[in-house]
């Protein structure tokens, strides 16, 4: 885990632009289309021009090699410096990581973070390791959750509806972001009675597949300063870890202890408790996942999950909106986007410029991201 | 890998199971292949649980299938296909046997567990 003294309480880092393309299903527009879209949009929100920004890194992983430069020489070629990130659904997130360490370290001073994919061939490195898995579903996630999730039942009471509930939730912020995949609210009916999975996952209760792009600019106090950018729609990073899932050591599922230990770390770099967060997004491909981590992150107490969402409190004018973008289940996961488009949200939020879905006074908010592994990436942003 | 049994590898340092057998490395202490040794997986196996599987979520899964969670050895969980009907005949905590069930024409085999009473009648 992280030093909680890390450079970012050392050298303060902004988010000063955002971008997004909106969430969608496969279609035939290129990624560089969807890639710039997000970028130039980044840039506007800022107020910066191209030639500003030092360097880019970019999460992707279904595109392939050298997406990055490929892309963004249609911006100009200034010679920055560009680096593409892979590491699954955390890809995102991870450049996110780097674009703010980059700026913490004084490498640079303004730095690109974006995410874009286009749905791929879903081939995994895993699938490459010569070993012969005991099941063919040993690497598919959803199959992991849905057993996760029929154990969560049986031990703690857990019901479909309790998981269905977070598929009803994040659907209806979903239909109120201009930027997600799905804009429909649902029902509790329309959730269960949708095509079953796996176990007792409906469709309904999983994320799409699909593409988009997103896109953050972060720079230093200097640069803040130096560039006459408003401080007032600054938001700053305090924190950021990563880490990997360890062998399990008690009965806890591995990744909800990767959930647990890797969001305490960023907590505690922070110098904040789980209950000061105003807004939390996570990693909620499969609805048991947001029960889990919610309690994991320590919004909750362990096995107050369910209640917690039953009662409104993870709603977006709850205690902790718990996805107000919609999630993975409503706002959709790209993949190399997804991280960055949690940090987007939250920047919307803590700005107070997150039209139709606003959660009141926000301040302080977690993005936690998973990745295939598995792999975890954390951060947390504050109002300047 | 032996077809005629399911191996896992026992590692030589600190006795940790993995699986395959044919793993590079412990994945308890990182003890490199050499020192690791393929050992028979001990039958039967129990069933810790399981779901039943609707979509073609992996290339060659006949849906529905239901996949479950064995213990191979102690502490040492996998997935795996349980050759049965439906979920309806399962139980937890029951005894399986694998099987190795061949593939037909160019496709590889699997392995599969049966509960054993349905090994004996079969």
């Amino acid at each position: 885990m992280s030093n909680p003294n890390s450079l970012l309480r050392e050298r303060a880092v902004y988010v000063v632009g955002i971008g997004l393309h909106p969430y969608g299903f496969p279609s035939d527009t290129p990624y560089v289309q969807l890639g710039l879209h997000a970028v130039r949009e980044a840039l506007a929100d800022a107020g910066l021009q191209w030639p500003q920004v030092r360097s880019a890194v970019v999460g992707t992983a279904a595109l392939g090699m050298a997406a990055g430069r490929v892309m963004l020489r249609h911006l100009g070629s200034t010679g920055l410096e560009v680096m593409q990130v892979e590491n699954a659904s955390a890809s995102g997130s991870t450049a996110f990581r780097i674009a703010c360490l980059q700026v913490a370290s004084g490498e640079h001073d303004v730095v690109l973070a974006m995410g874009v994919d286009k749905f791929g061939d879903g081939r995994r490195a895993v699938l490459k390791d010569g070993l012969t898995p005991l099941s063919p579903t040993s690497n598919v996630p959803l199959v992991k959750f849905a057993l996760l999730a029929r154990r969560c039942m049986r031990e703690y009471g857990l019901t479909r509806q309790d998981m269905a509930r977070v598929a009803v939730k994040n659907h209806g912020n979903a239909s109120r972001n201009p930027f997600a995949q799905f804009r429909k609210p649902r029902t509790m009916e329309q959730v269960l009675a949708s095509a079953p999975v796996a176990g007792d996952l409906t469709a309904m209760q999983c994320c799409p597949r699909g593409e988009g792009a997103a896109a953050v600019i972060v720079v230093s106090e200097e640069a803040l300063k130096r560039l006459g950018l408003p401080r007032e729609r600054a938001v700053r990073v305090l924190a950021s870890t990563a880490s990997s899932e360890m062998l399990p050591t008690d009965d806890a599922p591995a990744l909800v202890d990767l959930v647990r230990k890797s969001s305490a770390a960023a907590l505690a770099q922070a110098g904040i408790g789980a209950r000061d967060l105003d807004i939390v997004e996570l990693h909620d491909a499969f609805t048991i996942e947001e029960l889990l981590y919610t309690e994991a992150v320590g919004v909750c107490e362990t096995g107050e999950g369910a209640a917690y969402v039953a009662r409104g409190d993870a709603d977006i004018g709850g205690r902790c909106a718990i996805n107000p973008s919609g999630g993975l289940i409503g706002m959709g996961h790209p993949l190399g986007p997804t991280g960055i488009g949690q940090v987007a949200e939250i920047t919307r939020q803590l700005r107070g410029e997150a039209e139709g879905r606003q959660h009141p006074d926000a301040r302080l908010a977690l993005a936690h991201m998973i990745g295939l592994g598995s792999v975890a990436v954390a951060h947390v942003l504050a109002r300047a | 890998m032996n077809h005629a049994t399911l191996e896992l590898a026992r590692c030589t340092v600190c006795g940790g199971t993995s699986f395959p057998a044919q793993v590079p490395g412990c994945r308890h202490c990182g003890a490199p292949a050499a020192q690791l040794r393929a050992e028979a997986c001990a039958a039967p196996v129990h069933l810790l649980n399981f779901v039943t599987v609707h979509a073609p979520l992996a290339p060659g899964l006949k849906v529905p299938a239901v996949i479950g969670e064995v213990a191979l050895a102690p502490g040492l969980v996998e997935e795996a296909r349980i050759d049965v009907a439906d979920e309806s005949t399962l139980e937890l905590g029951m005894a399986l046997t694998p099987v190795w069930q061949p593939g037909a024409e160019d496709t590889a085999g699997s392995w599969a567990f049966r509960p054993m009473q349905a090994e004996v009648a079969a």
